[in-house]
């Protein structure tokens, strides 16, 4: 059994994948777990001759490559044997595969990016900020949000378009973001919201979200389908809910 | 800002309460960049930013600039004879809530409305003065959905489509008998006047463009408009055929469907009952056959006037035409497919992407999770498809139709 070392990126992901399959290494030879020390760890045999380069500037691989980088934000620790799979398929089985809309690995790679889809947008949707003052007294806005997958990083160029006239953090459980009105820096994850603030808007808000409620079309099923209650914490109209069901 | 933050909120709790029966919340469309020092986007992919217990999405702030009002239309709550709170904003409480709820991540942008106040011009400009503020005062990018009131000048109307993303005359109904008894001095005609000037101008803008790469965008995000449903006797036939020539003669985005609450003090003419939100939600689905799935009105309406609550308008299609069925999976064309039930855009074209390299089996439909339960009795695929006898038989009208109890839940 090979035990990659990398460092769970994709780019170093992809450097190890690209020597194992130029050495024909199949899946099933690979453990990508990291929590599982390996006695024996197999030293990467050299290239085999009949390997074709060239492959890595195909546009079979490069569309793969596109499909894997995205993926690769899923938080799922098994992607990393799945796309290896993939990847080895592609070469060795079938050009085409990415086309087979039906084998079971396409149809896994096409559900994680639609997963990973649905989570970018809704933490498009759900990003609160509020605003407090920074050293210098100047405003600056900042938010807590958990996603479920590994996407601030992808998303943070989204609120740059969005809000990049001011000063902002995002601070997630996986990493933190900070726009300084120039450049985006990253830093460790937060677990917990760090931030004491409250925002006088987010009453504001509140009223808004009372009075635009039709209580006439109560319907609280489809408002379950598209903001499940483990987003609720993130958001302040949240604690009206069960009010506004009542009346 | 010189703004008392409990001043905008009463007033924002009366007119964001009266703007709530305007059913359009969408966000969709618009492409802005930001402004250099300025705030706001906008991508073409509309964002909910939260949902109210009524399973609305909502996008923008949704509100009136005034529930004052010149007309008396019996289905509004905000008609002159209504005896209600009224309130006014002044454009710069607007332009306060929409940056600093934007600013926070809680609105897409503004979709502002008005009650008529003095004349259609005179309201007209009351609202695109809070676009232009925002637009060039406040260099504020995000989405402006703005209404226009109809009766407005066509130079008022060109002036609110620059300024915003989407605009919108409202037709109310979907012919000029039951405008007449319930929106007296108000014009089918009229109407569709507006929007025949929003189609011409977006147009003229496009050409210009061409020619002038500064040319700016008129109204990116196209233009929709709304029919009140059930408010009077009207059949499903009557508002699908209006909205099937809204969209073919203004090249109308959205036609939006606002079932009928009766509000207090009805009037005499008005039907009682609450408008079933199961007719409106048919009418959005039939709405959205004429759009993607190349369904015509009469289609839909041929034997009867209203659609069918019992079934989805796309079921009853197949029932009453099962001549057309069944259909090969690895043959039929993409304007076939799109008529099976059950078979949404995207299931076809996933259909006809995997059909370009091989030949579809039943096993190929499951595992790319393609809704079968209705689309099975319609289709044949490569192998045997056992549940295609069913098509023939006497019954077959009751694999679809809910048990009694449940029509009673929805």
């Amino acid at each position: 059994m090979y035990c990659p070392k990398f460092d769970q990126t994709f780019k170093s992901w992809l450097e190890v994948s690209k020597n194992y399959l130029a050495a024909g290494i199949k899946p099933e030879e690979i453990n990508w777990s990291t929590d599982i020390p390996s006695l024996f760890e197999l030293e990467v045999p050299p290239k085999r001759s009949e390997f074709k380069p060239l492959f890595f500037s195909s546009e079979f691989f490069l569309r793969f490559e596109k499909e894997a980088r995205y993926v690769s934000m899923i938080r799922d620790h098994s992607k990393w044997g799945i796309l290896y799979r993939i990847l080895y398929r592609l070469y060795f089985e079938n050009k085409n595969l990415l086309k087979k809309v039906s084998d079971p690995d396409i149809v896994w790679l096409y559900r994680q990016r639609k997963s990973l889809g649905r989570d970018i947008h809704k933490m498009h949707a759900f990003v609160r900020f509020r605003e407090m003052q920074d050293a210098e007294g100047e405003s600056m806005y900042v938010s807590w949000f958990k996603p479920e997958h590994i996407i601030l990083k992808h998303t943070a160029d989204f609120f740059v378009r969005r809000f990049g006239d001011k000063k902002w953090i995002i601070a997630t459980p996986d990493v933190t973001a900070y726009w300084d009105l120039k450049k985006i820096h990253f830093s460790d994850g937060v677990a917990k919201d760090p931030f004491k603030t409250s925002d006088a808007w987010d009453d504001i808000w509140k009223t808004y979200y009372s009075s635009i409620y039709n209580k006439s079309r109560k319907n609280s099923k489809a408002m379950m389908n598209e903001m499940p209650k483990k987003f609720w914490k993130n958001l302040p109209e949240a604690d009206l809910i069960s009010e506004l069901l009542k009346s | 800002m010189a703004i008392s933050l409990n001043g905008i909120k009463n007033k924002l709790s009366i007119l964001a309460d009266a703007a709530k029966y305007d059913a359009s919340c969408s966000s969709s469309g618009g492409s802005r960049k930001r402004a250099e020092g300025g705030l706001g986007n906008s991508e073409g992919m509309g964002i909910c930013h939260s949902y109210t217990p009524d399973g609305r999405c909502v996008s923008l702030l949704k509100i009136l600039l005034t529930n004052f009002c010149i007309y008396d239309c019996k289905f509004c709550v905000n008609r002159s004879s209504n005896d209600i709170k009224r309130a006014r904003f002044k454009p710069e409480e607007v332009v306060a809530l929409t940056m600093e709820l934007y600013r926070r991540n809680y609105i897409e942008g503004l979709f502002l409305s008005s009650g008529v106040i003095q004349n259609s011009d005179y309201t007209m400009e009351q609202l695109i003065k809070v676009a232009r503020d925002l637009r060039e005062i406040h260099k504020f990018n995000g989405y402006i959905h703005l209404k226009i009131v109809v009766g407005a000048s066509r130079e008022l109307i060109q002036k609110a489509g620059l300024w915003a993303d989407r605009v919108s005359a409202n037709i109310e109904m979907s012919t000029q008998e039951e405008l007449d008894i319930l929106a007296p001095g108000k014009t089918i005609s009229q109407a569709q006047s507006a929007m025949s000037d929003v189609a011409e101008k977006t147009l003229e803008y496009k050409e210009d463009k061409k020619k002038f790469k500064s040319t700016p965008k008129f109204a990116p995000a196209g233009q929709s408009t709304q029919m009140v449903v059930g408010a009077i006797e009207n059949s499903d036939k009557s508002i699908l055929t209006r909205a099937e020539n809204l969209y073919d003669a203004f090249s109308l985005r959205r036609v939006f469907y606002s079932a009928y609450t009766p509000i207090e003090n009805s009037y005499g003419d008005l039907l009682a009952t609450k408008t079933p939100l199961l007719r409106e939600h048919r009418l959005y689905q039939a709405d959205w056959l004429l759009r993607f799935y190349g369904f015509r009105a009469d289609e839909l309406t041929k034997n009867t006037q209203n659609l069918s609550l019992e079934v989805d308008p796309k079921v009853a299609w197949a029932l009453d035409n099962r001549s057309f069925f069944p259909l090969d999976i690895n043959k039929a064309s993409r304007e076939q497919l799109l008529r099976v039930p059950g078979l949404g855009v995207r299931s076809v074209d996933k259909i006809i992407q995997l059909r370009r390299i091989q030949r579809l089996w039943m096993q190929d439909l499951i595992r790319m999770k393609i809704p079968l339960n209705k689309a099975k009795y319609f289709i044949t695929v490569h192998d045997t498809n056992p549940d295609l006898s069913f098509l023939d038989t006497q019954n077959f009208d009751k694999l679809f139709k809910p048990k009694e109890e449940q029509l009673v839940l929805i």
